[in-house]
């Protein structure tokens, strides 16, 4: 099932076997605490935020439903991610149920259907449900939290530096660089701050002798702005070209 | 083959064949920095790495113990991103959550082939995509004020390729 560990794939079996909308919240409870956030009733017996083998033995220890209440048809259960308390919620609606995993004022919501076709038989479609549940709730949760509360999270603007220029430098394409740069600060300036990037870019793109002379005309330079300067230059003789034809 | 043990971040403890640890050069250098060789009772403790986490880097190390060493100027094979194979792509589905604590793995054990092929996988997800298209992927809040957002369009008009 591509999960993290066997531990959790027999988790998953166990939330398999409830029915209709307390099936669907069993799930996202364990989806939740593969992501890494732990029930408060265990909190005490983890220190870290980094468990989860550990937890997920736990967890497995107890049924379910002891994890959560239901009051007014809606299921609550309280789990805590570096010490900060979040609420998963799971309100029906007919034949689904609305999932809600909040912290503070932060919250995200998926909508789980009741779906048969849900097995431990058909792996895929669980492991697709559990890509989708964290990709769009609970790993954005977890970034925000940590987000406050250590700094460095597992998100492309949450890991160091120096980590982002390497994926960066990945991008050979100025246009993706340019569509890259403009989403936020942070990255802006992994990306034009990045001279060896830009160098490659310009040795990949123009000619050695270009280059060259360039270099004896200005020594001192930044490797970008010599990118946007041939990239003008091009251009400029492209419109005289066409203005000549 | 001496077998060596690692500690993840919760205690956890996994055994692995050295041969496959050394992989990692943080782990290869401990070892023998701590003259761990032997068959010995002492573990390798990595408490920057969960045991989930740790689990799939070991997974990995496994399946590659046995490719050639990278070499050093490799530099065009390095900068392709076109180049992952199947079994990678595969063992690459997880959450976003899952993917950068792989890169943070990699980064902290120092593992080139992993750190190269997760950032590789990272790049083609923004590869083709307009800024709003990649902060809505990684959900990343845009902190650019109207004004700063004109101001880098002006400043940048020359990297559009024309």
């Amino acid at each position: 099932m591509n999960s993290l560990s066997d531990e959790f794939s027999s988790l998953l079996s166990n939330a398999l076997t409830s029915l209709g909308h307390e099936r669907l919240f069993n799930i996202a409870f364990v989806f939740t605490v593969e992501t890494g956030f732990i029930p408060t009733t265990l909190a005490e017996h983890f220190d870290s935020t980094n468990s989860n083998i550990k937890l997920a033995k736990m967890v497995n220890n107890m049924p379910l439903n002891s994890f959560w209440h239901k009051n007014h048809n809606i299921f609550n259960a309280e789990l805590v991610m570096s010490n900060q308390l979040c609420h998963l919620t799971g309100v029906p609606n007919h034949d689904s149920l609305i999932i809600t995993l909040s912290f503070s004022n932060v919250s995200k919501c998926i909508y789980f259907e009741i779906d048969e076709s849900i097995s431990s038989i058909n792996t895929e479609h669980v492991f697709n449900l559990s890509l989708k549940y964290k990709d769009l709730v609970s790993v954005p949760i977890k970034c925000a939290i940590l987000e406050i509360t250590v700094g460095q999270y597992p998100g492309l603007c949450g890991i160091p530096e120096e980590l982002i220029t390497h994926i960066v430098t990945k991008l050979n394409n100025p246009s993706d660089l340019y569509e890259l740069m403009r989403c936020c600060k942070k990255i802006y300036h992994s990306v034009i701050d990045n001279q060896f990037l830009w160098k490659t870019i310009v040795v990949e793109n123009y000619s050695h002798e270009a280059v060259v002379s360039h270099l004896i005309r200005d020594p001192i330079l930044d490797w970008r702005l010599v990118f946007y300067e041939f990239n003008r230059l091009k251009s400029n003789r492209r419109v005289v070209d066409i203005i000549r034809e | 083959m001496p077998m060596i043990k690692l500690q993840s971040s919760d205690g956890e403890v996994f055994q692995v064949d050295f041969e496959i640890a050394k992989a990692s050069v943080t782990i290869k250098t401990m070892v023998e920095d701590l003259g761990l060789e032997e068959e010995d009772e002492e573990n390798v403790p990595l408490p920057n790495v969960n045991p989930g986490i740790l689990k799939k880097v070991i997974q990995w190390a496994t399946y590659h113990k046995d490719d050639p060493p990278a070499a050093e100027d490799d530099e065009g094979r390095e900068k392709r991103t076109d180049d992952i194979s199947s079994w990678d792509a595969d063992f690459l589905k997880v959450d976003q959550g899952t993917l950068f604590e792989l890169i943070l793995a990699a980064n902290y054990l120092d593992i080139k082939g992993l750190l190269d092929v997760t950032c590789k996988t990272v790049a083609n997800m923004i590869k083709g995509k307009t800024p709003e298209e990649i902060r809505k992927t990684f959900n990343i809040k845009n902190d650019f004020s109207a004004a700063e957002e004109d101001q880098v369009r002006k400043e940048n008009e020359w990297c559009e390729e024309k």
